[in-house]
């Protein structure tokens, strides 16, 4: 086996030096290598460079480590690892029902529940909170619509009370008057204070006329009027029949209060729209039409 | 009875929860992954607990153990692993380790007392020197150097351990010999 390789100082018995420095021949191939080694100067040099390096290492060994006392190794026995393969192959077999199952588990349940809770109160929350954001504006213009409807309704329901103005004549009927309107304010509103002046200057009363439509038409272009000046002593600002066909909102709200005649005589004074002379021409055609 | 088993019929067992199955893996094998834990870290508190960690990560990973390679050689590769990591994570401080004259000073004490003082102190020096040479080595050839020197291993377990022809194992002992002796002659140092 070494025989064709004596001698050859390039010869690379590697595998075979290796061996025999850690004695792991067999007893035949110890002395064959052996022999070669007789004339492998080679083979020698390393052998015994080798040799004295394992000698070194062994004695690194022997002082840092055959001293040393061995490692305690501690492991806690753990039955519930999950590392038994019997439970990796049960998990894969789960069924789509038993994953519905699970799905409606009570802790998704509480979870869902809490999660709905959280964001009810957070749409409740934000609600409150931009209500309180706009609610000065939306007070102001609610109080401003609901001074528009009452205007419009006013209008509109004026042609079909023309009773109250015809009460309102003679001076004798002012107690009474006030008595019938005081508890109302809508309806003490729509009174006619130029009616009243009217009258008590004229002492004629004023006809109840529901029959012509023309005259009609002039009652209710009058009330709105009317009703626009019955409002100028409570709120300092005068509003014409223009701004009420605009719908422009006014400056103040409404008081809900009973007029007083006084009021309306104090208006008189600065109420430049209406002469008295159209309301006597409409009170004589009125009698002409009778 | 459990230690008739082999590694592999023993890691089975521990598999199906026997913690005597395991205790015998590591009754065999403690010493050695000590060993090889030393031999690569050259500290015996980092080599213990590499040694200790070695064991219980084999222990949290027995169901991935295939029985494709032997059980030795699983253990190693952990071992080896677990060296590897702490020399990375400790660099710095195990570079220092090296350079200390505390450990020499020691072991003069541990050292027989009818040795001189002079040989002792040559003594050191080439202990010294050999040790900062396998350190210099490349992972795979002194994990084979350690595991031949320190764990007395055979060439076969070697091999089966490494997952290594034995024709490569031996030409890689032999390669890091040439290794340390070419370090050690630059070194100045006579070796014995």
């Amino acid at each position: 086996m070494f025989d064709s390789r004596k001698n050859n100082s390039n010869c690379s018995f590697s595998e075979e030096v290796i061996s025999y420095i850690y004695d792991e021949f067999t007893d035949s191939q110890k002395s064959e290598f052996e022999s070669h080694l007789v004339n492998c100067t080679n083979c020698t040099d390393e052998i015994a460079s080798f040799g004295a390096i394992r000698t070194s290492i062994q004695d690194w060994k022997s002082s840092d480590f055959d001293n040393l006392a061995l490692p305690n190794i501690n492991i806690e026995f753990e039955p519930n690892r999950e590392s038994v393969p019997v439970v990796e192959t049960n998990t894969v077999q789960v069924g789509w029902l038993e994953r519905l199952n699970n799905l409606f588990s009570p802790v998704f349940l509480k979870t869902a529940t809490g999660f709905a809770a959280i964001v009810l109160m957070l749409t409740f929350g934000w609600f409150l909170f931009s209500s309180y954001q706009n609610g000065s504006e939306n007070i102001a213009e609610d109080k401003s619509n609901q001074i528009d409807t009452r205007k419009t309704v006013e209008t509109q329901e004026k042609p079909i009370e023309p009773e109250k103005v015809e009460i309102v004549g003679t001076e004798d009927n002012d107690s009474d008057l006030r008595k019938q309107e005081a508890p109302e304010s809508e309806i003490a509103v729509q009174t006619n204070p130029k009616r009243q002046e009217t009258a008590t200057k004229s002492t004629r009363p004023v006809r109840k006329n529901n029959k012509n439509s023309e005259s009609k038409n002039r009652v209710t272009r009058k009330n709105k009027v009317i009703v626009a000046n019955n409002r100028k002593p409570k709120v300092n600002n005068k509003i014409n029949e223009k701004d009420l066909i605009d719908n422009k909102k006014p400056n103040t709200v409404v008081i809900d209060k009973a007029p007083s005649l006084s009021d309306f005589a104090i208006e008189d004074t600065t109420d430049e729209d209406i002469n008295l002379t159209d309301i006597f021409e409409e009170v004589e055609e009125d009698d002409s039409d009778d | 009875m459990v230690s008739e088993l082999t590694d592999e019929q023993l890691v089975k067992l521990a598999v199906n929860e026997n913690p005597n199955a395991f205790g015998e893996i590591v009754t065999r094998w403690e010493r050695k992954i000590f060993a090889l834990c030393f031999g690569m870290l050259n500290r015996e508190d980092e080599a213990k607990d590499a040694a200790q960690d070695t064991f219980i990560a084999a222990y949290k990973n027995l169901s991935r153990f295939r029985g494709e390679a032997k059980v030795s050689s699983w253990l190693h590769r952990i071992a080896v692993n677990q060296c590897l990591t702490r020399k990375r994570r400790d660099k710095t401080r195990s570079e220092s380790y090296l350079d200390e004259s505390d450990s020499a000073e020691e072991r003069v004490f541990i050292a027989p007392k009818n040795k001189t003082p002079s040989r002792l102190a040559e003594k050191n020096e080439r202990l010294v020197a050999v040790r900062q040479a396998v350190n210099s080595l490349p992972v795979d050839l002194k994990q084979v150097v350690i595991m031949k020197e320190f764990e007395e291993m055979t060439f076969q377990e070697i091999s089966d351990a490494m997952d290594l022809p034995l024709s490569t194992v031996k030409s890689r002992l032999y390669t890091a010999l040439k290794q340390l002796r070419m370090k050690l002659e630059r070194t100045s140092l006579e070796v014995v």
